[in-house]
């Protein structure tokens, strides 16, 4: 399989439309559900999700050896400043992704409750999370979507489980008592 | 039960799978619209447009370069032209002449006696 970085090097140098189009294939469904993950409104995330990829075109070429990384971060600065745009809550784009996971399949309730605790932490906390646990991006990826050093990124994804278990275990405690 | 971190990361990874994927037909009339605006890489676009910005710059600025020393040479204080004595070492004849002229000639000229300056008019005696 092709990986992400050549597609985007073969469109860069030979203004290779197919490859743009795999490219786009394999990440604008995904792109998607991160963007609803992080709190987004279905719609809207259509909307991001476009402008992401427009702003991707003209920015990729330049620096062409971390597409992916650069998406990610484009849609996330993206998502940020339409959540100041609009002064969306955070309860509310919590209830969205609870309608959303209503129409799923039944599944068990750890999937429910991973997704609430995961909802319920700080921005920075879930974008370390989503893009190192669910996106699979290295830590150094993880680096270059969020400009924080590699190093940093370590640390904080440790805190972040870390904090993930405890607030585990609380909510545990809660149901149980 | 607490999960250890393998678990918790498999359970983020599965739990976030899960959600609904989006409208086929909105993606695909996406794709659509980006392969349009993707006919010609941007990057490559801009870096050749920016090349010629940057020789248009370089050309602006030797311009100015050019205009800014012509002012200041233009602007330095000029010199008086040197005596051919300064240039060749030798005096011009006019000089030599003046050097060599005895002292008295000049006297005569300038004043009728010592102290006294020269008569313009004099009155005439009877």
């Amino acid at each position: 399989m092709t990986e992400p970085a050549d597609l985007i090097r073969s469109y860069c140098a030979k203004g290779d439309q197919e490859a743009f189009r795999r490219f786009y294939r394999a990440q604008a469904p995904k792109l998607w559900k991160f963007l609803v993950a992080r709190g987004c409104p279905s719609d809207e995330a259509y909307d991001l999700l476009a402008e992401a990829f427009l702003r991707f075109i003209q920015t990729v070429c330049r620096d062409p050896r971390a597409p992916v990384a650069l998406l990610y971060r484009i849609a996330i600065n993206l998502r940020i400043d339409s959540y100041r745009r609009t002064k969306a809550s955070a309860i509310e784009a919590v209830e969205d992704l609870d309608q959303l996971s209503a129409t799923a399949p039944e599944e068990p309730d750890d999937y429910d409750q991973i997704r609430r605790l995961v909802t319920n932490l700080p921005e920075s906390e879930q974008n370390l999370l989503l893009l190192r646990y669910w996106i699979g991006f290295s830590h150094k990826e993880v680096a270059e979507a969020l400009g924080l050093p590699e190093g940093t990124v370590r640390r904080q994804c440790a805190e972040a489980l870390h904090k993930l278990r405890e607030r585990w275990d609380e909510d545990e405690s809660n149901h149980a008592a | 039960m607490r999960p250890d971190e393998k678990r918790l990361q498999a359970l983020i990874s599965t739990a976030f799978d899960r959600l609904p994927e989006p409208d086929p037909a909105r993606v695909k009339a996406l794709e659509e619209r980006l392969l349009r605006r993707a006919s010609r890489p941007a990057g490559r676009e801009r870096s050749a447009r920016f090349r010629y910005w940057w020789l248009v710059a370089a050309l602006a600025a030797s311009g100015a370069a050019a205009w800014w020393a012509g002012e200041y040479f233009a602007r330095e204080p000029k010199h008086d032209a040197p005596t051919s004595f300064e240039t060749t070492g030798s005096r011009s004849y006019v000089e030599k002449r003046d050097a060599e002229r005895p002292p008295s000639e000049d006297r005569q000229s300038e004043a009728s006696g010592p102290g006294r300056r020269p008569d313009i008019y004099r009155r005439e005696q009877y």
